[in-house]
Order: structure tokens, then C-alpha cells, then sequence
């Protein structure tokens, strides 16, 4: 009995030692993560999250939520008041929910001066507006994100082999609308493909978007007409002129039949089957880095592994060289306007603080200090994806940025950089990415002006007339172009649009906009 | 009535039913052939065409167009998933949760059912009323999960997706109904031998029921190794994420809002369809095995062997 005893004491001794031991030892601070966002959990692991909890002397504990049922699951969390420190919202509607939740904490331009200066500088520089879309009543309530991609403009693309059998010389293009209109009559009509068969088109879906642009605007796009007020892109008087043409052009075969169900038939979104498979002259399909050349950088000669970038997604099943898609510009139309797509600069993402960070100004501090260094500190960037030019697996070269050495596979490094490029920063992406940004920067159809979105929040209407509003455009347009509805019933589709809710959330869109 | 007019209806009676009269019956029959060979294809294509795309070399898989053989056969897709570490991690937590989840729900079902089909338990209408209720009015995916993870502090175990839907009603109500209408003669004989209630239980009344366990089985595992949602609502800890959840990242499409490892992804992608049909059929295959196994005791009759009636 008296062993026991003397026993149990000494363990209770050495366990309280163990304990006072662990207390005494600098234990870093615990942050909860959602910085940004990932396919997959982190796993415990991962080699970055470990260096960062180094560097900073932090315990990081991240977060899943996944993208696709991100609303369910940050609705439930946060009713059970599970807020982590900083958190990524993917959209205008789960922020706005987050804000009126009380769940954000209200930030403060000074306080982003004071707490992370440097992304402050190349933030403002890159998109002086980019504090719109996180602020709610003039409130800023977030960082925002933004998006580099959104610098480059959609630039249709042609098949070159069929416009040199038209006549144009190597490397030349339509660039008006007259011109254009041209060549899609022979895409059509003169068997440019040489098989005997009358089986090719000039232009399908996502070819209409240059077109309409043509004409001043884009329908799924707000744009800021004449009068200098917010208009929906489906109701400009401009498009029924470019509907007209795209019936004439339907009604004389030269549009692909299905453009309705779309080029992309599965796969990835920028596909465009017809055009891949010879079929098609003109499309739009994919952004710039969709329709890149390759730029891939030095490969083991014997096993051809290694290398970093390939063709372009849109182009890689291409049934034809490469050499043969011709990247030309949006063509321009009658009153001088032309454009494609060109996403927004700011996106609608919003990283947030959690409202008990008000009392913890030190942690506030620390967490601002991670998100500022990945942000503005080009090394330190670059290991969160892993690229460590210490490392043996990873080389860089000027012109294709940073590329795996033959032998390493990248793939299996795994790659959760994402959950900390809270930021993302442009500047950083270009620079790793050298050959990418040169060669968009070098195309000049790439450096104009496309169509954004100029609507950048969600009316209060939105909820209740915009899927309606959107399926009353769609299926009009269609009609119109198949010629099954005459363009005389213009006006009346267009007093349907707004009297179906499209008068509330115009003037909903104006109030901000004229107010913002 | 002699004998030879008994064999007669005897005979006509047993002949087997493949043996078909007439023309008319003959061409009855080709058409039902038909319709069903050509059902069964139509069911049966996409599932070959998933199989013969995962099957196929990463560069001869993309393109539309109909699959009946790989064009280039290639076990490269299966391989690099079996090389995928956590793609373990998943069966493994799926097993767990099917087999533990399983269990469970049949127990909690088959007790449940057993004592709500008794006629002498007091409350039975208003205990039934209770549960049925609950088909139609729910507590909603929050107090869910506040209950879950609050009060239960199940946050974080597999318990989570295994608990809160471990009991279904339509099962219970399958079940009780199933129970009510086994002969109460069977029972009764058992007590004068000397069963108590547990023993009636085990010993009489589940033998009989093999085939509506089994099909309830089959639901309750089905819907186990189809788990995702509470998973990802309960569980954070990427070491017990479950099977579907792993899937369903390898099979999810790249969203339009490019970001820069989005952009990464598009540029190493070359074999993304060919390792979704891999991982589908990885995700189905084990499931689809299960059927035979449970298939016997569809086909036997319920009461074979227990009375003569």
C-alpha cells in the first residue's frame, strides 16, 4: 500500500512538473484560419503550414469549408458562434451575411496603414476602388482580393489557314465588323476546310460576345450608357442591331446550329468542341491564358518530363497545329465600340477579421503582420507554393518563371498555397509567371478595353427577380436570333424585362452607383 | 375425376414457363427481350463508358463521342490514385463509418420496431405519432448541429455522421409493420418453450426477417458510404474525412473565378478525366460488391420452414 502511495505521488509530481513545464515554454499565439481556400483539408503534415508556424511563432489551425456548400456550413458555424480570426467569403451575399451577423470586424483605412503597409501601397496602386466591394455603408468591413487576370480582355480567335484562303495575307485579320462579316460568308458558304462537304460555320456562342460588343455592350453585363446611368447590357437599344445582324447571319446558315446548348459540351468551361474539332472559324472561347501558346520551360531531353506550362486549356485538343488559331481583336462596329469579356479587377471576395479580435489587439496585429508579409514579401510568397530555390526540386528561369527540374513531379509536392495567398498579390503572380504576363502584355487585343461588369454589389432586389429576369433574356435571345421572334417585338421584350423586376434592380443599381 | 385428368392438370400446371405457345406469344416474348436488353444497355452504358475512359492513356481520353473499347489502355489513372495517400485515409474512415454506422442503425431500428409492433406497449399510438412526426417536421440543419456539437460535443468523432441519422422513420415504420405481421402463433410457441423476450427476439423473430433486414441493410449502407455532407459540416480533422468527400475534390470541375494555383491546375491538368472516371469507379465499386452478397435473401420466401399453412 505504502508502494502505491509513493508511487501515485511521484507521478503526481512528475506530472506537474510536465505541466508547469509545457506552461512555462513561449507557447505561440493559436490562430484559427480561413485566409483563403483550398480543394482539400490541410493536412496535418504539410510542410508550408509548418514554416510559416515557424516563421511567425504561431500555432495555425485551418480551416475547410467547402466551396461548393460554403453557405450551409459558415451558417451553422457561426451559429454556433464558431468565427475563426480571419476568414475568406467567396461572395457578395455570404459577406454581406457575415457583416449584418455582426461577425466582422469593422476595419479602418488608417488601421490597414498602421497594420500592413506595404499591401496597402500595391493594392491601391493596382485598383484604387478595390475597398468597394468590403465595404458595406462605408464601412470597410474586409481586405479585398484582387484579380490580376481581370487586367486582360477576352480576344476572339480565328482559324488562320481559312482567312489566307480567303485572301488575307499570313498573320492578318478582320478588325471591323464589315470585314468580318466577310470572312464569316466564306467560312460558311466556300467549304474553307477543302473537304468537299458543306459542313463548317463561322461563328457560335461565345463568338456572339465580340459581336454584341460591337454594338456596345455585353447582355449579361451592366455597363454605363449615354446618359451616364447603370443599364443592363440585355435591354441597350445597341444590341437589337447586333441581334439583327446575328439573325440575318443565323437565317443564312452561317451561325453553328447549336449554338444554343453552347461550343462547351462538358470538360472544362473553356472548351470550345466545335472549334477544336474544325468546324468552326471564329470563337472567344477561354481568357487569355486559356488560349496561351507554350511557353513550356527545359524538359529532361530522354524522359521529357519536367517543363511547367502547356498550350493553352482551350487549345489542347485542337484536331489542327496551333499555328493555325489566330488571336485577333474584337472586332469594331458601326458607331466605333468594340470589346469582349474582361472580368473585374477587385472580385467579389472579401477576407474578414472576427469580431473578438477587438479585444485581442496583439493577435489582430500578428495576424495582419502574416497576411502583409505573404502579401508583400516576394520570397516568402513564394514558399507557400512550395518554391523554395534552395530546394533541388525547383529552378527558375526568366522566361518561364519557376519550373520543376526533371524527375520532380510537382503534382505530388501537393499544393495548398491558396489557403494562405490571402492577398494575391498580382505583382507576385506576374513576376513568377514571366512568360504568361510578357507574352499577354506583348498582344496588344489583350491591353485594351473589354466589357466589365460595372454593377460590383447585390441589389436587394436580386434575390427575387434576377434568375427570372436572366431566363427571360436568355430564352429571347435565342428566339431572336433563330428568328423565331421578329426584332420588331424588341420593345416589348424589353418593357417585359423591366416591368419583371428589371425596373427594381435598375434603379436599386443606380442608387449605388450614383452613390457609391 | 380419374387419375389421368389429375397428372393432367398436374402437368400443365408445372410446365416450366419458358415453354411458350403460338406465334403470338413467341413475338409477346421478343419484344419484352428486346425492351429490356435495350433498358439494360442504356443503364448499363454510362457505367461502361466511365470504366473504359478510366481505363484509357490520360491522352487519348479527352473528346466526346461514344467509348466501347480504350482506344489506348492505360492502368495510369489507377495508379496514380492508389498512389494518392489520403485516398487510404478515406476507405478506411468510410469502412469505419459504414460498418460502425450499420450496426448501429439496425440495432436501434430492429429494437425500436420490435417494441413499438407490440400491441401491449402503453404509449405505442403516441410514441409512433412522435417518431412519424418527425418526417414531416424537422429541427433544420442548425439546432442540428448545434445539438451535435454543443451538446452532444461530438464535433470532431465519427459519431457525428453516424448518430444523428442512425434511426431512420421510414425504416423504423418498414420494420415495425414488417414485425406485425409475422404470426404471433410463432412467438407464443417460442414463450411456452421457455424464450424470454430478447431470446424471442434473436432466435425467432429475426431469422424470419432476414430479407427486410437485409434490404434495410442495404439502404442503411448505401446511404453510409454515400456520407458527405455531415461529414463536412461535423468533421475538421482531415484525417477523418471520409471517402466521398476525397472523391468528390478529385472529381470537382475548375470554377471560373481562376485563381493563381487554379490557374497552376489548368496548366499540370492533362489527365483530370481520365482520374474522375477512376475515382468514380473507386468511389462504386465496393458498393456495387455488396449487392450479391445480400442478394440471397431477396429471392428466399419469409416464413419457408417455419409454419405449415
Amino acid at each position: 500500500m505504502k508502494k502505491l502511495l509513493s508511487l501515485a505521488l511521484a507521478l503526481a509530481l512528475l506530472l506537474s512538473v510536465a505541466v508547469f513545464g509545457a506552461q512555462a515554454e513561449d507557447e505561440p499565439m493559436v490562430i484559427e484560419w480561413v485566409g483563403g481556400h483550398d480543394t482539400e483539408a490541410m493536412p496535418e503534415d504539410d510542410t508550408v503550414l509548418a514554416w510559416l508556424e515557424e516563421k511567425f511563432n504561431v500555432k495555425l489551425n485551418v480551416w475547410f469549408i467547402e466551396r461548393s456548400n460554403a453557405a450551409e456550413l459558415w451558417a451553422a458555424r457561426w451559429a454556433a458562434d464558431e468565427v475563426p480570426d480571419i476568414f475568406w467569403l467567396e461572395t457578395t451575399d455570404l459577406f454581406v451575411s457575415a457583416v449584418k451577423q455582426h461577425l466582422c470586424l469593422e476595419l479602418s483605412e488608417e488601421m490597414i496603414k498602421e497594420y500592413m503597409p506595404n499591401s496597402l501601397e500595391w493594392l491601391k496602386e493596382f485598383d484604387p476602388d478595390c475597398f468597394d466591394m468590403v465595404s458595406v455603408d462605408g464601412k470597410i468591413f474586409g481586405l479585398p482580393r484582387v484579380n490580376l487576370d481581370g487586367k486582360f480582355p477576352y480576344a476572339p480567335f480565328w482559324r488562320a489557314s481559312w482567312l489566307e484562303k480567303m485572301g488575307y495575307e499570313k498573320g492578318k485579320y478582320p478588325t471591323t465588323i464589315e470585314e468580318a462579316e466577310e470572312a464569316f460568308y466564306y467560312f460558311a458558304k466556300n467549304d474553307p476546310d477543302g473537304n468537299g462537304i458543306d459542313d463548317t460555320y463561322a461563328i457560335s456562342n461565345t463568338g456572339f460576345l465580340p459581336i454584341f460588343g460591337a454594338f456596345g455592350a455585353l447582355p449579361d453585363r451592366w455597363i454605363v450608357n449615354d446618359e451616364g446611368d447603370l443599364e443592363y447590357g440585355a435591354v441597350y437599344a445597341g444590341m437589337k442591331d447586333a441581334l439583327e445582324l446575328l439573325a440575318k447571319w443565323y437565317a443564312d446558315g452561317l451561325v453553328d446550329p447549336e449554338f444554343v446548348t453552347g461550343e462547351n459540351q462538358g470538360g472544362h468551361w473553356s472548351l470550345s468542341i466545335p472549334f477544336e474539332s474544325g468546324k468552326l472559324g471564329f470563337s472567344s472561347s477561354g481568357a487569355f491564358y486559356q488560349i496561351c501558346p507554350d511557353f513550356d520551360g527545359p524538359k529532361n531531353e530522354e524522359t521529357g518530363e519536367g517543363g511547367n506550362f502547356q498550350l493553352g486549356k482551350t487549345m489542347r485538343n485542337l484536331t489542327f497545329p496551333y499555328e493555325d488559331v489566330l488571336i485577333g481583336v474584337n472586332p469594331v462596329g458601326p458607331d466605333g465600340k468594340s470589346g469582349g469579356e474582361q472580368w473585374t479587377l477587385a472580385t467579389a471576395e472579401a477576407v474578414c477579421f472576427s469580431y473578438k479580435l477587438a479585444d485581442q489587439p496583439e493577435k489582430l496585429a500578428k495576424i495582419f503582420e502574416i497576411v502583409d508579409t505573404i502579401g508583400s514579401d516576394y520570397e516568402t510568397w513564394c514558399r507557400i507554393w512550395n518554391w523554395d530555390l534552395n530546394d533541388e526540386a525547383w529552378k527558375y528561369d526568366e522566361m518561364t518563371g519557376f519550373y520543376t527540374e526533371p524527375g520532380y513531379s510537382r503534382v505530388d509536392s501537393g499544393n495548398h498555397g491558396n489557403m494562405f495567398n490571402t492577398l494575391q498579390n498580382p505583382y507576385f503572380k506576374m513576376k513568377s509567371s514571366p512568360a504568361l504576363y510578357n507574352w499577354a502584355q506583348s498582344m496588344p487585343m489583350f491591353n485594351t478595353k473589354g466589357y466589365i461588369n460595372q454593377l460590383k454589389t447585390v441589389t436587394a432586389s436580386n434575390a427575387t427577380y434576377w434568375s427570372g429576369l436572366e431566363s427571360l433574356r436568355q430564352g429571347a435571345y435565342v428566339q431572336f436570333i433563330r428568328g423565331e421572334r421578329s426584332l420588331d417585338e424588341w420593345d416589348e421584350f424589353v418593357a417585359e424585362w423591366y416591368e419583371k423586376g428589371g425596373k427594381i434592380i435598375t434603379e436599386e443599381a443606380n442608387e449605388w452607383y450614383h452613390n457609391k | 375425376m380419374n387419375v389421368s385428368e389429375t397428372n393432367k392438370t398436374y402437368v400443365k400446371k408445372m410446365r416450366p414457363s419458358h415453354v411458350y405457345e403460338g406465334r403470338g406469344e413467341w413475338l409477346f416474348q421478343g419484344i419484352l427481350i428486346f425492351i429490356m436488353v435495350v433498358l439494360s444497355i442504356t443503364f448499363l452504358y454510362p457505367y461502361w463508358h466511365v470504366l473504359v475512359t478510366s481505363l484509357t492513356s490520360p491522352d487519348a481520353a479527352e473528346g466526346s463521342g461514344f467509348k466501347l473499347w480504350p482506344k489506348v489502355f492505360s492502368f495510369d489513372s489507377y495508379n496514380q490514385m492508389f498512389h494518392t495517400k489520403t485516398l487510404w485515409t478515406g476507405y478506411k474512415n468510410t469502412l469505419i463509418v459504414v460498418v460502425m454506422g450499420w450496426a448501429v442503425s439496425i440495432s436501434l431500428n430492429i429494437l425500436g420496431a420490435y417494441a413499438l409492433s407490440k400491441k401491449t406497449l402503453p404509449l405505442r399510438g403516441t410514441f409512433t405519432g412522435i417518431i412519424i412526426l418527425t418526417m414531416f417536421a424537422q429541427g433544420g440543419m442548425i439546432p442540428t448541429y448545434l445539438v451535435v456539437t454543443k451538446t452532444l460535443g461530438m464535433k470532431n468523432t465519427y459519431w457525428a455522421v453516424i448518430l444523428p441519422q442512425c434511426v431512420s422513420v421510414s425504416h423504423l415504420v418498414i420494420m415495425r409493420n414488417y414485425f406485425m405481421n409475422l404470426p404471433q402463433e410463432l412467438e407464443e410457441a417460442s414463450i411456452i418453450d421457455g424464450a424470454n423476450s430478447f431470446q424471442v427476439l434473436i432466435k425467432v423473430i429475426l431469422p424470419l426477417s432476414m430479407p427486410m433486414i437485409a434490404t434495410i441493410s442495404l439502404w442503411v449502407i448505401v446511404s453510409n458510404w454515400n456520407a458527405y455532407f455531415n461529414c463536412l459540416l461535423y468533421i475538421t480533422d482531415a484525417s477523418k474525412y471520409v471517402l466521398q468527400i476525397i472523391m468528390r475534390r478529385i472529381i470537382q470541375t475548375d470554377s471560373k473565378e481562376m485563381t493563381y494555383a487554379g490557374e497552376l491546375a489548368d496548366q499540370l491538368e492533362t489527365d483530370t478525366v481520365t482520374l474522375r472516371a477512376a475515382s468514380i469507379m473507386l468511389a462504386t465499386i465496393p458498393i456495387i460488391c455488396v449487392y450479391p452478397f445480400l442478394q440471397k435473401y431477396f429471392v428466399k420466401g419469409v416464413l419457408i420452414g417455419s409454419l405449415k399453412g
